[in-house]
């Protein structure tokens, strides 16, 4: 952990001036040390790290020693990974999110630790040139250590968040409990702890009872509000508040004659959800919702009068996939 | 910590604001086949057969512009049952004694009723009558053909009784048996000075699944299940058809009449 957190140190003013690669007629180190099509990272922003952690005296004798057969470092950008080769012995990093500079470093640590790990370590304990000369080279770390220490961070979460799938809704108080099945449809918006969420679900019409009243019950829910998201592994649990509000159409099927008015709810919501893979672009999530409407519409017929109210709360269960933009 | 009402009140205004119908009604529909409110004004009861007959036909309800005839038809603001309305209709009847063709003070829903429905009407008696003979206020009629105007015939008709001083009450008669049918309660009161709901379940069937069931201000006073007239015809009068009453005029009003698919019942809304 000291190695990785020193490395940023050490790209500041104290190693500007080696920045750039000697060219062969001022320096000793063979031509283009490091090669490669690469874009990403470019081989010149992994010279600039490796000069950093290795001293360039090392550089000059590894790179031009016997036991170079191909005095240079390649690297290879693969698209959502790349390649480094050193002396011989290369890697590959998968990193999809393709940060450059995040690539040089590991890259560059990488070439350090075939190169000179003994110069690293005194870098790492070093807080200032010129350094005690380390008493024996340590071994070179194996390959896999280097994965595990340098293990690539989660990216950020996707800006957009496109989540769908089938939902299920149901109102509480009433006579008869009516399950309205649908879809559902849900944008977050934000990469941080918080973001805007916008909704809306489309449910089939159900049959329920108010007062004795046989109704079929059509509801169009929409709600906007904001999305609080925290992590444990790979699974990001959220939680969202906000305005909930519905179209609402009740159709009488008893009666001799029959309308279809539609009203509407106005309230508040509340949510819990998880989503696993939580910086994958597609991921599969679960949510659970209530909607509570202080003064939901009244239902009414002749000669009855009033027979009721809508439900005062509605809970529903959405399941799905998620899309990251 | 807020108040419930506080909270509903800040909803409220959040409605409001949102140009929003919280809480707004949803009339879904009525079970209401037909209703008269007699609150549209005159003496036209446009929802009322056209032809307004006297009892057993014999005769047209007088014109009540007309001061010579002794019983009339009028809407009136004098009495009218609360809650819907201001007006009822007043059915005035005089010379009962010579009344030896039935002729009174009709309203008629002359067929075109469904086979089976309930009918409500509400009655308001200014004083008690001494009813010497008979006095209907509610009837149903049948035809043996329902296409036949001339097989129209007499079913049932509600009477008005006074069993003693002052005291008013109900008996049904049967014109199938010709005999009054026994109800649930003897002598069940009627309110003088008040209002009273008559309301009937009438079935037309000639088999046994025929019915008649009646409820005086919602409380069950008959219910009776037999042959009543033949499907496909069905007539309801709201009458005042007296004979041999005391004192004259006697006056009815009528309000709020109503044929629904359910019960209407005491609180039961028959307009919007």
């Amino acid at each position: 952990m000291l190695l990785a957190m020193r490395v940023p140190a050490h790209a500041g003013d104290d190693t500007q001036k080696s920045a750039a690669p000697p060219s062969s007629e001022t320096s000793d180190v063979p031509p283009d040390p490091v090669v490669g099509a690469s874009l990403c990272p470019l081989p010149n922003a992994v010279w600039q790290e490796l000069v950093t952690l290795v001293p360039s005296e090392h550089l000059v004798s590894r790179l031009r020693g016997p036991a170079t057969a191909r005095p240079s470092i390649q690297v290879e950008d693969l698209g959502t990974a790349f390649r480094i080769s050193v002396l011989d012995r290369a890697r590959e990093y998968r990193e999809e999110a393709r940060d450059c500079a995040y690539r040089a470093k590991v890259a560059a640590l990488f070439a350090a630790l075939i190169i000179d790990p003994a110069a690293l370590l005194n870098t790492a304990l070093c807080e200032r040139p010129p350094c005690e000369p380390a008493s024996a080279p340590a071994p070179p770390a194996p390959p896999a250590q280097v994965e595990r220490r340098t293990a690539p961070t989660i990216p950020p979460r996707p800006l957009v968040r496109i989540e769908f799938g089938p939902a299920v809704v149901t109102g509480l108080g009433g006579e008869a409990r009516a399950a309205h099945w649908g879809g559902v449809l849900r944008i977050a918006l934000g990469r941080g702890t918080v973001a805007a969420v916008l909704g809306a679900a489309g449910l089939w019409p159900a049959e329920t009872r108010i007062g004795g009243l046989r109704l079929q019950q059509w509801r169009l829910p929409m709600d906007l509000g904001i999305r609080a998201t925290g992590s444990i592994s790979r699974i990001d649990f959220y939680g969202e508040l906000g305005l909930a509000f519905a179209l609402l159409s009740e159709r009488a099927l008893d009666l001799a004659s029959a309308r279809s008015p539609i009203g509407m709810e106005l309230g508040g919501r509340v949510a819990l959800g998880a989503r696993l893979a939580r910086w994958a672009r597609f991921a599969p999530f679960l949510s659970l919702q209530a909607d509570f409407f202080p003064d939901p519409p009244s239902v009414s017929s002749l000669p009855e009068g009033a027979a009721g109210r809508t439900p005062y709360v509605w809970i529903g269960a959405y399941v799905g996939a998620s899309w990251g933009i | 910590m807020m108040e419930p009402n506080a909270i509903r009140s800040l909803f409220a205004v959040g409605c409001l604001a949102l140009a929003s119908g919280c809480g707004q009604d949803l009339n879904v529909g009525s079970d209401v086949l037909w209703s008269s409110r007699f609150e549209v004004g005159g003496n036209s009861f446009p929802e009322w057969t056209s032809s307004r007959f006297g009892f057993g036909g014999a005769g047209p309800v007088p014109d009540p512009t007309t001061p010579d005839q002794p019983n009339t038809i009028e809407v009136s603001g004098e009495h009218f049952h609360p809650g819907q309305g201001k007006f009822a209709v007043k059915l005035t009847i005089s010379d009962t004694a010579d009344n030896t063709a039935g002729i009174g003070a009709s309203l008629v829903q002359n067929g075109g009723l469904p086979n089976q429905a309930y009918y409500s009407a509400w009655y308001y008696l200014p004083q008690s009558v001494y009813v010497g003979f008979y006095w209907v206020i509610m009837k149903f009629r049948l035809r043996t053909v329902p296409d036949d105007q001339n097989t129209a015939q007499e079913l049932f008709d509600v009477n008005l009784t006074s069993p003693s001083a002052g005291v008013m009450s109900l008996r049904l008669y049967d014109h199938l048996t010709g005999t009054d049918q026994l109800l649930k309660l003897s002598n069940p009161p009627v309110a003088v000075n008040a209002w009273f709901q008559l309301e009937a379940f009438y079935r037309a069937a000639a088999d046994n699944t025929g019915q008649l069931t009646l409820w005086l201000d919602g409380k069950l006073i008959l219910d009776l299940a037999g042959p009543t007239g033949p499907a496909g015809w069905v007539a309801w009068d709201v009458v005042s058809v007296g004979k041999s009453l005391n004192p004259e005029p006697a006056v009815l009003y009528v309000d709020d009449c109503a044929i629904s698919k359910t019960r209407i019942g005491l609180t039961g809304l028959i307009s919007e």
